[in-house]
């Protein structure tokens, strides 16, 4: 579904991403973790046609990213974004505006749930709020790709189950959630395949429950491990990679 | 690509709302000088009319680039880049959004001033409308297409600062002093865009050298045509160039 071939992203001198290859499937949720600087961020936005990768390809369906990946592809950044003059039913005409698969009836569902309200300013907004904000308008795409950059992020712990529960409300097995987080203990119990990036590079990708069984440890266990100082980790031991 | 445009305009909202108080006080002023017979509004109100023009262009110039530069340097970018459109649309439609902010506003101007000049009419001549009327009834409609001209360039030159804006957030996003280097680069295709045009009318100059032109009619008849046919001519090609190069790299190459 969404493939990534030896996909390299340098600035400057450094490489973001190097050399990852993997694919994500419809029907799973990923969790893309790692510590900052890992090329977490970096290979959502590749998928999300933000970032145009050094060298390496990467196809959506068998074609590039492009126009057609971006109306089936949504793209949480972790970043606020949104224009200043904008206020909340703004963005959901903005969105409804420009991606045929937004739904405004679950957009305002959804701003209800996360108890925002549609006249507020996008720039008065807390960071809780905000996120809040760029969750809702992500879910409200019936995406076959959604893509969440630190959903959790400068959210309190109320904001969080909200959060996870719109994320677990919108798994289907139509469609992929990647899930990028520091919070790991947060996402695994929602989380079917593991993705680890250590310094670009693809650690392990495989399936949570194997690592699991394989292992003998939960995967905030084995991710301590894998990115502690002096790390003995083998992905080969636990994962596909 | 219309609704691209509509967020575009919502974009520049400040400036059109700017720009229509700006003209609507110095209106004011013309007409109070007008009606009070005071000359000292009326001098200011015709003399902030006619600069009105000059800094009409330069504001739409000014937020045409500060709204693409802030989206290539901003997170608000992604926005507009996470959008399913091609690099060709998203740089059309900031250029058509310029033109019909320039098309609005020259029809608003331009009915002012046939208003504020038929009142001073009415009113009876005097020596700087003895100077206009001279001037429009030895002037004809190819002025027109001069001023057409003029708009024409002012796109071009807003295309090759895309360009070189581009640039730096493509080619030259990891080199240091990459603004620099843009302003170089814009300088340079500037440069190549004159010494083209010079170049190719250098030789027809030269055999006007001791020409008398005793009329505009002879003027445009001698070299006017030529003049406005090669001056369209070569910055149409540039514009397509620029908007070609500036899409493909926003399409290509841009890394937010």
């Amino acid at each position: 579904m969404l493939k990534f071939e030896n996909v390299t992203k340098g600035y400057n001198m450094k490489k973001a991403l190097d050399s990852v290859s993997c694919e994500f499937e419809k029907g799973k949720v990923y969790a893309l973790v790692g510590p900052n600087g890992s090329g977490k961020s970096t290979l959502m936005k590749i998928a999300a046609g933000l970032v145009k990768p050094t060298c390496g390809t990467v196809m959506y369906n068998d074609r590039p990213i492009g126009i057609e990946s971006k109306s089936r592809i949504a793209y949480m950044s972790t970043e606020p974004f949104y224009y200043d003059f904008m206020k909340i039913a703004d963005v959901g005409k903005y969105y409804g505006d420009f991606f045929s698969d937004f739904s405004g009836d679950k957009y305002r569902e959804l701003i209800s749930f996360m108890e925002l309200d549609m006249s507020m300013k996008v720039k008065s907004l807390s960071s809780g709020m905000a996120a809040k904000l760029k969750m809702a308008a992500t879910l409200s795409r019936d995406a076959e790709v959604i893509m969440l950059d630190e959903p959790l992020n400068g959210i309190d712990l109320i904001g969080r189950d909200q959060i996870i529960n719109s994320v677990i409300k919108s798994v289907s097995p139509e469609r992929a959630i990647i899930m990028s987080s520091h919070l790991l203990d947060e996402i695994e119990a929602i989380t079917d395949t593991v993705v680890m990036l250590k310094e670009g590079k693809l650690l392990l990708f495989g399936d949570a429950e194997e690592i699991r069984a394989k292992s003998g440890k939960s995967i905030v266990e084995l991710y301590k491990e894998a990115y502690s100082l002096n790390s003995t980790f083998n992905p080969a031991d636990w994962g596909d990679k | 690509m219309l609704k691209l445009i509509k967020y575009e305009f919502i974009k520049a909202k400040t400036l059109l709302i700017v720009s229509a108080v700006a003209l609507g006080v110095i209106e004011v002023l013309f007409l109070l000088g007008f009606f009070l017979e005071n000359g000292t509004l009326f001098g200011w109100g015709v003399g902030l009319f006619f600069a009105m023009m000059f800094f009409g262009l330069v504001a739409i110039l000014i937020f045409a680039i500060k709204i693409f530069v802030s989206e290539l340097k901003n997170k608000s970018g992604y926005m507009l880049f996470m959008l399913p459109k091609n690099g060709y649309q998203i740089v059309g439609s900031k250029i058509l959004t310029s033109l019909i902010v320039l098309i609005i506003g020259f029809i608003v101007y331009v009915s002012l001033g046939i208003f504020n000049l038929n009142l001073v009419l009415e009113r009876g001549g005097s020596d700087i409308l003895y100077f206009i009327e001279n001037l429009i009834s030895v002037l004809d409609w190819s002025v027109l297409l001069f001023v057409f001209e003029y708009i024409l360039e002012w796109f071009v030159m807003i295309l090759t600062i895309y360009f070189a804006v581009t640039l730096t957030y493509t080619f030259l996003s990891n080199v240091k002093a990459k603004g620099f280097i843009a302003f170089l680069v814009y300088m340079a295709l500037n440069t190549l865009l004159s010494t083209a045009i010079t170049a190719v009318l250098s030789g027809k100059l030269f055999g006007m050298v001791n020409m008398e032109l005793a009329s505009y009619s002879q003027f445009m008849s001698e070299i006017g045509w030529y003049m406005l046919g090669l001056g369209f001519f070569v910055n149409v090609i540039f514009g397509v160039l620029m908007y070609v190069g500036t899409s493909y790299l926003v399409e290509k190459k841009l890394s937010l």
